[in-house]
């Protein structure tokens, strides 16, 4: 029995990690209509900045956080106006062409930076060495930091989405371009805060998780594929679509090392994508819209 | 003030000129009325005073400034708001929320004052306030978008097909609560493809065909007849 | 009449002759680059991968980031025959046609997910497969040794010992001229112009009769297959190959490089190839930023030449082609295209021209049956209960004011309507329930209110996919350019050119009709429909937005034409003039039903219909 709960909580531990980035990209399709291939490349940035900032910098752990985190939205909005904005009435391949370009040249830059070898992620306390026991069951303190912290980014998001003018914004113009320019919404406005905010949680969920997977190459890459699939599960257009799908992902792949043969484990992420994108488009966790004038 | 001077307007898309060398005037306080066939050009007239399109050639004016090309939320900003063809409410937000975002640049202050100006508008609005605005009917999504243009406090008015796909005592409806919700010192230009009703609320009209003003006069005239516009809509 | 300058299709065109000068170049300065063989071997590969791509991403629109898998395949296969691992033979004769037949059936499996959905979730569906193919080849340890990968075996062709380096190269070389001449013979035929016409617009596609199901898993099964055999010149290449260099980076890489060559011609895919695969050993020092020259290079293309660099050299071209046009200058190289297509010289007036060739039938045909169509949702009933009768060769009017249910009507009839209920019947053929495409090869024509157009393809090329169902070749003939494959290549473009001629576009031949003013554009909607050769034309408001004379003028020449191979013609109009003067019975619309039926002139007085377009 404890075997298991220690599996679900893997499960829930990895789906966290692919709800964050799940979320980040549906962030970006809601309102540009792309996926960002970009993502887990920036997100793995993000997570070496903050190393870097911690060991060479000499700053302190929460200060270099937040200075990695605050540089990269920065950056974030400056290659949302260069490079996505000009091509902002252009068709999706363009975008998408951008991303994977940014991709490439972020991961090139990730290595010249940051040396090529693996490093760790030192926290004060080393606290991600350090474990307890609830039942039988063993828990690790920084995984608890990466629970309640997820929570909290989630709120955040959450209430920026829901709550505020900008989220508002967001909304009316994913759902209908012309007519939230109509109310006076902004295209620029839209564009670069839902680009910063996406980057942004996914930069968080790259420092978080850094300790979790060692900082080494590309080493956000497939939990950015995990990611993708947990934002398809939500139908890429729901929010708290992705953040579902990110745990059911996280908690199927557990069971699926434990109890499936090696090859069906590692092949779940495809197969949970084409019976979705086969079977039922809208994802697992989105009511059918009514029926649109063709 | 809330005049409108369009003079020699050239709008395209693309290759194709739409609208070839248009003129129109609205006066402060008038109700014009903007008349012609489908794909005569007219949505594409409203959409270029309110700025999704912008203009090849060409001015529009607002009290004697050129408004051309400037960006919709700045034209939100002088006052001119534009009620879309096809009500164009936001499917996924409730009701609530869309009255919200039609407050978006006016500020929180406002907003309270909208909402009961809206609610008392269109009480069932009110009580489908949490409802997602896809699921209201065709009449209610079209109370919607016009509580949404009473909270943005238009100076000018663009209205477009107010009475496509709705039954026509409920156009009928529509068109008599007009006088109330609006001001009579609020300019409007309507477009309609339902000469009769635009007729007998407007005083003045202009038809357009395949992008040419083709007509224009008193509404006075033709109220009692309005076939006898017959030839200028189908071109005979 | 002028010449209208139409290229006859043939064996040989500019771009054969060009192509062949590049590979004999490198095939006999070879020797001289020795220490670069390897880093040509990828170039090759590359190329091949990209011309694949010309065809499956460049001509049919299919973003793909899967295209890593196809390559392992082939490289495994190469390396497990070599090996003799399965008793079929050995050498490049063994190894080519099978790693073209297996990685030709994976590509039509992998490309299933195009069916049901667009073009950004094909890219995920596509990255998915990419990603969870490398870690099959992983764990498939039988085939690919896991992580120890597997080498390759001697290069044998049919029992020739190949050497590595220059020898091996120029064999790449030869095997990839062949493979472009293939892909080129595809692209030029009716599978790339229906692929083209599916990549620009789908609803149009089907709506000529382009089983655009079909022809998407076609696009992947022959770009997979030609990539599978890339992946035998890969191992041959590297003379290795592991799971681990099968990632999504190289499937990423690989679309990228047509991207930053030009997807829009083979050429694109060498020049991608180049600049990719050598100017990293060019410029050594800048190996390093490999990444950062890449990504940049994508992003200022993609900011400002979209076509690649390709299509810059090509603009540079085109202002020195113009600039050099206002001086005087001989000609250098006469044409080596052969004559022109000149249309039947007609000293008559257009309006009384003589039957246009191949086309003319005494036969009338395009009886349609309409019973009780519906097609309601969301609570609207846009079409409620429509049944009419269409005799054949008739030319019948359908008005009615805005939201009456005219193109719903149309979309019921030919299939573009997902919900549409009714029976509908066309000669005696029973459409529906059909797909569109299927119900457009019955005879079914039609043009599109917003014109739907293949935008960046050529006037030609509208009338051409028109005729394509005629073709009488196979796609394998096609692919080696048979003579058959040319001769009903000269007639499609012969009927084309007459078809042009006649609706008086065919000085715009050769123009993307992107760039075309409105009312030519209207006209070329109509000429694909005509193009058909359809037994009945739902033409749906083709002279919106021109003025009445053109519209006019335009009508007549589609009737005439109509009548010339007897078919009916159905036209929705708003331009009451036009609708009096071409169609012998009208049927008016209002709210989803007929209100009224008769002739022109009946329905004009008709009280009801003038309270109802008026709307009082």
């Amino acid at each position: 029995m404890t075997q298991f709960i220690q599996l679900l909580w893997s499960g829930i531990l990895n789906g966290l990690l692919y709800a964050m980035i799940g979320l980040s990209l549906v962030l970006i399709f809601k309102t540009a209509r792309i996926l960002n291939f970009a993502a887990g490349t920036m997100a793995g940035f993000t997570g070496w900045f903050a190393w870097w900032w911690a060991t060479k910098g000499g700053v302190p752990f929460l200060l270099a956080i937040l200075v990695a985190i605050v540089m990269v939205a920065v950056a974030t909005l400056l290659i949302e106006r260069l490079t996505i904005r000009p091509l902002i009435n252009e068709n999706f391949l363009s975008i998408v062409t951008i991303t994977l370009g940014l991709e490439i040249l972020i991961a090139n830059l990730s290595i010249r930076f940051f040396g090529g070898r693996a490093e760790s992620l030192r926290i004060p306390g080393d606290i991600q060495f350090k474990n307890f026991e609830i039942g039988g069951v063993r828990f690790n303190w920084w995984h608890i930091v990466i629970l309640i912290s997820t929570f909290i980014i989630l709120a955040i998001v959450g209430y920026i989405v829901n709550r505020t003018e900008l989220g508002l914004a967001m909304r009316a113009f994913a759902e209908d371009k012309d007519a939230a320019r109509l109310m006076g919404i902004k295209e620029s406005t839209v564009s670069q805060w839902t680009w910063t905010l996406s980057v942004t949680v996914g930069g968080l969920a790259g420092i978080l998780f850094a300790p979790v997977l060692f900082l080494q190459q590309d080493y956000m890459n497939i939990p950015f594929i995990k990611g993708f699939v947990a934002a398809i599960l939500g139908g890429f257009t729901s929010l708290s679509g992705g953040v579902l799908g990110g745990l059911l992902l996280g908690e199927l792949e557990a069971l699926a090392v434990k109890y499936a043969p090696r090859q069906a484990a590692a092949a779940l992420p495809v197969l949970i994508v084409f019976f979705i994108l086969l079977v039922r488009p809208r994802g697992l966790f989105t009511r059918a819209k009514a029926h649109e004038r063709v | 003030m809330s005049e409108l001077t369009i003079s020699d307007l050239k709008v395209g898309y693309k290759k194709n000129e739409v609208i070839h060398g248009l003129n129109l005037h609205v006066g402060s306080g008038e109700r014009v009325a903007l008349l012609g066939a489908n794909g005569a050009g007219k949505s594409t007239v409203l959409k270029t005073i309110s700025g999704l399109l912008t203009p090849s050639e060409g001015s529009i004016q607002f009290n004697g400034d050129g408004i051309g090309g400037i960006s919709p939320a700045d034209i939100v900003d002088l006052g001119i708001v534009h009620v879309p063809e096809g009500r164009r409410v936001f499917p996924a937000l409730n009701v609530e929320d869309n009255l919200k975002v039609a407050n978006y640049r006016k500020g929180p202050e406002s907003l309270a004052e909208g909402f009961e100006a809206a609610y008392a508008a269109f009480p069932i609005l009110e009580e489908r306030r949490k409802q997602p605005a896809g699921l209201l009917s065709g009449g209610q999504q079209q109370m919607l978008s016009l509580a949404r243009a009473i909270i943005a406090k238009p100076k000018f008015l663009l209205i477009d097909e107010m009475s496509l796909g709705l039954a026509p005592l409920l156009v009928k409806e529509f068109y008599q609560t007009l006088d109330s919700l609006f001001s009579s010192e609020i300019s409007l230009l309507l477009v309609e493809q339902n000469a009769g009703m635009a007729l007998a609320h407007c005083s003045r009209f202009y038809v357009i065909r395949n992008g040419d003003l083709v007509l224009e006069g008193n509404s006075e005239d033709y109220r009692d007849d309005p076939t006898k516009l017959q030839p200028a809509y189908l071109g005979q | 009449m002028e010449r209208a300058g139409i290229p006859v299709p043939g064996y040989i065109k500019r771009n054969h002759l060009l192509g062949v000068f590049f590979f004999a170049l490198t095939f006999l300065l070879l020797p001289q680059f020795d220490q670069y063989t390897t880093a040509i071997g990828f170039i090759l590969v590359f190329a091949a991968v990209g011309g694949s791509l010309v065809i499956a991403f460049g001509a049919a629109g299919q973003f793909t980031l899967g295209h890593s898998i196809f390559l392992g395949v082939g490289a495994f296969l190469s390396a497990n025959i070599a090996n003799d691992s399965y008793g079929w033979g050995r050498g490049l004769e063994v190894e080519i046609p099978i790693a073209l037949a297996v990685c030709f059936i994976l590509g039509l499996i992998v490309g299933l997910p195009s069916l049901r959905v667009n073009e950004l979730y094909l890219a995920l569906a596509t990255f998915a497969i990419a990603y969870v193919g490398q870690q099959v080849l992983y764990e498939w340890k039988q085939f690919t040794a896991g992580g120890s990968g597997k080498s390759a075996g001697d290069l044998t062709l049919f029992g020739w010992e190949i050497g590595r380096g220059t020898p091996y190269i120029r064999l790449s070389l030869i095997i990839l001229l062949v493979t472009f001449w293939i892909c080129g013979n595809i692209l030029d035929g009716k599978t790339g112009r229906s692929m083209n016409a599916l990549r620009t617009s789908e609803t149009a596609a089907r709506s000529v009769g382009i089983n655009v199901a079909w022809l998407k898993i076609l696009a992947f099964g022959i770009s997979g297959a030609i990539t599978g055999l890339a992946g035998v010149l890969y191992i041959h290449n590297l003379r290795y190959a592991g799971p681990e260099n099968f990632n999504v980076h190289l499937s990423i890489l690989l679309i990228l490089t047509l991207i930053i060559g030009g997807r829009h011609r083979l050429a694109g895919a060498v020049a991608g190839a180049v600049f990719v695969k050598f100017l990293p050993e060019l410029i050594r020092d800048v190996q390093e930023y490999e990444g950062v020259i890449y990504g940049g290079a994508l992003i200022f293309l993609t900011l400002f030449s979209p076509r690649g660099i390709i299509g810059l050299i090509e603009a540079s071209l085109r202002i020195i082609g113009t600039r050099l046009a206002k001086t005087p200058i001989v000609k250098v190289i006469p044409s080596l295209i052969p004559s022109q297509i000149e249309p039947a010289d007609r000293s008559a007036s257009p309006l009384h021209s003589p039957p246009l060739s191949g086309v003319a039938s005494s036969e009338k045909r395009g009886q349609l049956t309409v019973t009780d169509a519906k097609v309601i949702f969301g609570g609207v009933r846009a079409v409620d209960g429509v049944s009419f009768e269409v005799e054949a060769g008739k030319v019948t009017g359908v008005i009615g004011s805005n939201g009456a249910g005219k193109t719903t009507l149309f979309n019921a009839i030919t299939g573009h309507a997902n919900n549409a209920e009714g029976a509908f019947t066309l000669d005696g053929v029973e459409l529906s329930n059909k797909p569109i495409f299927t119900r457009s090869l019955a005879g079914l024509g039609r043009t599109f209110q917003n014109l739907n157009l293949h935008g960046d393809i050529r006037v030609l090329d509208h009338a051409l996919i028109g005729l394509d169902r005629e073709m009488e070749y196979g796609r394998v003939s096609e692919a080696f350019r048979l003579p058959h494959v040319v001769r009903n290549e000269r007639q499609a473009y012969e009927r084309s050119a007459e078809l042009l001629d006649h609706m008086q576009l065919l000085e715009f031949w050769n123009e993307k009709v992107d760039d075309l003013p409105y009312g030519l554009q209207k006209r070329v909607d109509v000429a694909r429909g005509l193009a058909t050769n359809p037994s009945v034309l739902l033409l749906d408001e083709p002279a919106a937005g021109l003025p009445t004379a053109e519209a006019l003028e335009m009508m007549e020449h589609v009737i005439e034409y109509a009548a010339h191979i007897g078919c009916g013609v159905i036209v929705i109009e708003h331009n009451v003039e036009l609708v009096a003067d071409v169609c012998e019975r009208v049927i008016v619309m209002d709210a989803g039903k007929i209100l009224a039926d008769g002739t022109a002139k009946s329905v004009m007085q008709n009280e009801d219909v003038i309270a109802a377009y008026l709307g009082t």
